[in-house]
């Protein structure tokens, strides 16, 4: 079943990435001659021809296509147009920067939005939790970026508490992270929030209560468990928009992670370094989606294959 | 019994919900120490209020506005929930309904009994694991080790229902209270787990809490007949069964399958004219898409004209599929499945279905809720277009007034309706295009058993006034010996057992048919006068 | 007539039952006399500068919120921003839907090869981050109208398919439609009796929420630049401009930000209040 389960998923991304890898190639060939842009200024033909050569852009389109298979299958995307650099390589070198901050306003997120989201739904009816069930509602609707925005407005411009810029120092994490997290955190913290109320519903709690249970061990100890299985889905379905976020994030706040790479080479039409882009984000999610997947199984005791 | 040896004592009980006013009033109850006490009724009885209400677990925003709980003189109803929490699993012991609800999916069976025990017993962790395994030991569920490390749903509902006992006696209370404990269960299931109930409770008070009679009269000692929040009747058990003093307990006693009159028994005696066949099985197999065993194997049988015909088994039997490829639902293979009324090898859709017409068991999905009744009643004629809208009206009127709804409802929705007006609703729709022959898959299952008789009522005079054929598919054995001319016994997807009813049901051949009705007639057959099953002609 | 009467009435209780629902619809009908006067109430015109008015802040007796670095009436360039938006936003929910609902409705009723295919495109777009694809597309495809439009639809209409199709299964299993088929009702009439109008409900709340997400996406794409074309004052675009006076001007920022918020903040208070009737209903 696990393998089964794997195999699709490997076939999802494969399906992925020849169609991300097919859009490109073909927005390659609409966005004009790649040769006169490398050429720089006033090409004579004989350059032109030369780069053509070189770069097999004389062979007809079918050609190109597969040969990029084949070198994109060994892993070659080839050189950046611009830097001149392997495309591949200066996606990698751009990773941990991105890695570091999702890993912080995961932590974050899951840190908050958990705790927040178990206290709202153990008694959704009081009225200090529906106006934090309210909060958290409202904080759904503001966009992350513009959440981002008005906290850079905060506690850079107006009480100068935190660095907005760069990357050495840690202080200067603080406030992308606490942006991402608001990509997720309140999604996050409705759907805890609705496990909880919804298990609370269940018959399995008056079956504690009758055993004499405590108000708090019901919460820890069966409506928790039966709540985190949705909350693991929906991290694994949420990350490709938590990608999303990154960018715009990286965008703000200059970090330089993939994101902002990406919003770089997409506006310098830099087409090999896209594609290792594409390359690494799907199987970024793809890595990521499997991690939870395992982890929803090792959650939800129903979703193991029979032992007995 | 004196009120010395009482052990739980319910004087004047109400319950008050601020928005649905008094749900309970002046509810009294005793149980003696090692008594077994029923309390019976239909649903919404009270009867599971009153039961929570004792250790103050009645659901939220349910209140207890009157009346004291004693169990063993302490009084319960002055305590606070810490100190009535200390009490539960401790004083009382509960069994619920459904045993796969009432198990959290997601913890093993072994922390919910270890943890139990360790919070009321004051057991290290290891004496409690060894205590949890002597209670799973206690209720017969086989190899304890392991399935303590299990989860719920690796187990079968009989076996859940084990587990439910083991956690609810874990800390030995003296009272037991059983919501139901057999309903969600199979029949044999049902007598097996009852067995082991009153085996395990016998130094125990048991309370039993049951709309069936039949079940309440023969297990329990006492009775105590609830209806709308008031405790109506009380008394001996078999005393109160063969002489209800009071009309309603009359008539629900009156309503039970095989109490009911079978005076007119149409068809029985006059079986000799070859007649018609209208719908015929032969070797009928289904399997489903990655399933490893068929859902129907080699059946065989079929309906003629103007008759009534029951296919009985549990849950998983197959009767449900049956009754959906016969429908056309599901594709039977070539040559499974004819209908030699229709002269037609392959009838077309339009012409099956003005043969043949369903009732489905559940009347709340049956019924689309966004549309109002006439338009429900009369899709099957809009379909055919039997009629036009003009006349439409009028024929919706009188299917209606036939099935005892009153046509000025019409532009009601279902929501508008009872449980049994849908499933009349149902039929109406199903009589819109005159099938000469009518399934109805469990169409009786979800009602309370007073509105079961006047819906059977219903069906039989509809049945003998239309000539209709009676395809009726169920799991009570009592009632397809109360309605049926032939009788098929389905077990695992196979026909184990066919004949007339009266054969099958006082000689029956097969081993099964013979557990089935021992199942059931333990516990109905003495407390009838003169026995259930023993009395057909 | 009378069912006009009875559907109002059904609203009126509905909108009783739900505050919430109440004022997402109140909210919603003052955004949408917003963008019908959106021309009438601007006072001044949005493109033309005033340079001896540059930097007026919120609150100038002239220019309630303020101007920005041109001296352009800030209030008015909101105001002109606003149906631009929309018209991504509505365009591309529309198209997302169209194409969602057909092909979920398809994978529900056609076993087989059919959903197999559709629900594997549909799980291989998902799992890859939209705006990601959509700034690619965009940078290829240029900014304006209709290429943005267009993308963002083609890029979320998994996202209805999902929806429709797990409805639509369940709808379908009801008893109510294997009545229907036992009583050879044919299959078109099954879908727009029974599916259709049952799939309403799911639909007004994906609906809602997923107008409120292409907002949010018509906005970040033009915040990054690559949205509105030049000269188009949306609110992304106002964002995008602000950011080089963040100190000197913060209401330049300030303003949008609240705008997009305030509206998204609405249209997800109508959502919820749907969502919350659709689940009452069941």
């Amino acid at each position: 079943m696990m393998l089964a389960a794997l195999a699709q998923r490997a076939a999802r991304l494969l399906i992925l990435l020849l169609g991300v890898n097919a859009l490109l190639f073909v927005a390659l060939g609409l966005s004009g001659d790649p040769a006169l842009m490398l050429a720089g200024e006033d090409p004579t033909p004989e350059l032109l021809e030369s780069i053509r050569a070189e770069y097999g852009l004389d062979l007809p389109a079918w050609q190109r296509y597969l040969v990029q298979l084949g070198r994109m299958a060994q892993l070659d995307f080839g050189v950046s147009l611009y830097t001149g650099q392997p495309a591949l390589f200066m996606v990698l070198e751009q990773l941990p920067a991105t890695l570091l901050m999702a890993v912080l306003s995961m932590a974050l997120t899951l840190c908050t939005a958990v705790p927040a989201g178990a206290w709202i739904g153990l008694r959704p009816e009081s009225a200090a939790r529906r106006f934090g069930a309210a909060l958290t509602a409202v904080a759904q609707g503001i966009p992350g970026f513009v959440m981002a925005l008005v906290l850079i407005q905060i506690f850079v411009v107006r009480l100068g508490w935190l660095p907005s810029l760069g990357y050495a120092q840690p202080a200067a994490w603080i406030l992308p992270s606490i942006s991402l997290g608001f990509f997720l955190a309140p999604k996050l913290c409705r759907v805890v929030s609705a496990g909880v109320a919804e298990a609370m519903q269940q018959d399995y709690i008056r079956t504690a209560r009758a055993n004499g249970a405590s108000m708090r061990f019901i919460l820890w100890r069966e409506a928790l468990p039966a709540a985190l299985p949705a909350t693991v889905a929906l991290v694994g379905t949420q990350f490709a928009f938590l990608i999303s976020g990154v960018v715009l994030i990286e965008t703000l706040f200059l970090w330089p992670g993939i994101g902002l790479l990406l919003l770089h080479s997409a506006q310098s039409l830099d087409f090999p370094v896209l594609q290792a882009l594409c390359f690494v984000v799907a199987v970024l999610v793809f890595a990521v989606n499997g991690l939870a997947d395992a982890l929803l199984r090792l959650m939800d005791p129903r979703l193991r294959p029979a032992t007995q | 019994m004196s009120a010395s040896a009482s052990l739980l004592r319910i004087r004047g009980l109400c319950v008050d919900f601020p928005r649905g006013g008094r749900v309970l009033h002046h509810v009294s109850l005793d149980a003696g120490a090692g008594e077994i006490v029923g309390l019976v009724g239909e649903s919404g009885a009270g009867k599971t209020l009153a039961a929570l209400s004792i250790l103050g677990l009645a659901p939220a925003p349910g209140r207890i506005s009157g009346g004291r709980i004693f169990i063993r003189d302490q009084e319960l109803t002055q305590l606070g929930e810490e100190a009535l929490r200390a009490l539960r699993g401790r004083l009382a012991g509960f069994v619920f309904q459904d045993p796969l609800t009432s198990l959290n999916p997601v913890r093993r069976i072994g922390s919910a009994l270890v943890e139990s025990a360790m919070r009321h017993s004051g057991l290290t962790r290891r004496k409690a694991r060894e205590r949890a395994i002597a209670a799973l030991r206690s209720v017969e569920l086989p190899r304890p080790e392991v399935a303590m490390r299990a989860y719920p749903h690796q187990f079968s509902g009989g076996q859940r229902q084990r587990i439910m006992i083991a956690l609810a006696l874990i800390n030995r209370p003296p009272l037991l209270i059983a919501d139901e404990p057999t309903t969600a269960l199979d029949a044999a299931v049902q007598s097996r787990i009852l067995e082991l109930l009153k085996r395990r409770a016998s130094r125990q008070t048991l309370l039993m809490i049951t709309h069936d009679l039949a079940l309440a009269a023969r297990f329990c000692d006492r009775l105590y007949v609830m209806r709308g929040g008031r405790v109506v009747e009380h008394g001996a058990a078999r005393e109160l069964f063969s002489k209800p003093r009071h009309d309603y307990t009359r008539s629900l006693v009156e309503a039970l399958p095989g109490r009911r009159a079978r005076a007119s028994v149409p068809n029985r005696s006059r079986r000799q004219e070859p007649r018609e066949v209208l719908a015929a099985l032969s070797g009928l197999t289904v399997r489903y898409q990655g399933a490893a065993q068929a859902a129907v194997e080699k059946v065989d049988f079929s309906v003629h004209a103007n008759e009534t015909v029951c296919l009985v088994g549990e849950s998983g039997s197959g009767k449900t599929t049956i009754a959906r490829a016969l429908a056309g639902v599901i594709k039977a293979a070539p040559g499974q499945l004819s209908f030699p009324a229709l002269k037609d090898h392959a009838p077309s859709a339009a012409a099956r279905a003005r043969h043949l017409q369903l009732v489905f068991q559940d009347p709340y999905s049956s019924l689309n809720p966004r549309w109002p009744v006439e338009r429900i009643v009369a899709e099957p004629l809009r379909a055919h277009r039997l009629c036009g809208r003009a006349e439409q009206k009028a024929r919706v009127t009188a299917l209606l007034s036939r099935v005892g709804l009153d046509p000025r409802q019409m532009d009601r929705r279902p929501s508008a309706f009872s449980g049994g007006q849908r499933q009349r609703i149902a039929l109406a729709r199903a009589l819109a295009i005159n099938p000469r022959l009518l399934l109805a898959d469990e169409a009786l299952s979800a009602l309370d058993i007073r509105t079961q008789a006047r819906i059977l009522a219903l069906l039989r005079d509809i049945r003998k006034e239309r000539k209709l054929a009676l395809l009726l598919i169920t799991h009570d054995l009592a009632l397809a010996a109360e309605v049926g001319d032939r009788v098929i016994v389905l077990r695992r997807g196979r026909i184990v057992e066919q004949g007339p009813a009266s054969r099958v049901m006082n000689t029956p051949r097969s081993k099964y048919t013979r557990e089935l009705l021992a199942a059931q007639a333990r516990w109905g057959a003495d407390a009838h006068s003169g026995g259930m099953y023993t009395s057909h002609p | 007539m009378t069912r006009a009467v009875t559907v109002a009435n059904r609203l009126l209780a509905a909108l009783k039952a739900s505050p919430q629902l109440a004022l997402g619809v109140a909210a919603l009908l003052g955004w949408l006399l917003l963008l019908a006067l959106s021309g009438l109430l601007q006072t001044h015109d949005p493109q033309l500068g005033d340079l001896t008015q540059r930097f007026a802040p919120t609150g100038t007796a002239d220019h309630w919120l303020g101007t920005d670095n041109l001296g352009r009436d800030l209030w008015s360039r909101v105001l002109s921003g606003l149906p631009w938006s929309v018209g991504v936003a509505s365009v591309s929910c529309i198209l997302a839907l169209l194409l969602g609902g057909i092909l979920g409705m398809c994978a529900a009723q056609y076993q087989g090869y059919p959903r197999a295919v559709i629900n594997q495109l549909v799980d291989a777009t998902l799992s890859f981050p939209g705006l990601v694809a959509a700034i690619l597309i965009v940078a290829v495809a240029g900014r304006g109208f209709w290429p943005l439009s267009i993308t963002l639809g083609l890029l979320s209409w998994p996202v209805f398919a999902r929806v429709v199709y797990a409805e639509s299964l369940r709808l379908l299993a009801q008893d109510y439609v294997t009545a229907a088929r036992v009583m050879a009702v044919s299959t078109p009439r099954i879908l727009l009796g029974h599916l259709l109008p049952g799939l309403r409900p799911v639909l007004a709340v994906v609906l809602t929420f997923h107008f409120a997400d292409m907002l949010v996406a018509e906005s970040a794409l033009s915040f990054l630049g690559l949205g509105a074309p030049l000269g188009v004052p949306t609110w992304g675009a106002l964002l995008q401009e602000s950011r080089d006076f963040i100190i000197v001007a913060p209401w330049l920022m300030v303003v949008p930000a609240t705008a997009i918020a305030l509206l998204v903040v609405s249209i997800h208070l109508l959502g919820d209040g749907l969502s919350a009737l659709d689940r009452a209903r069941r």
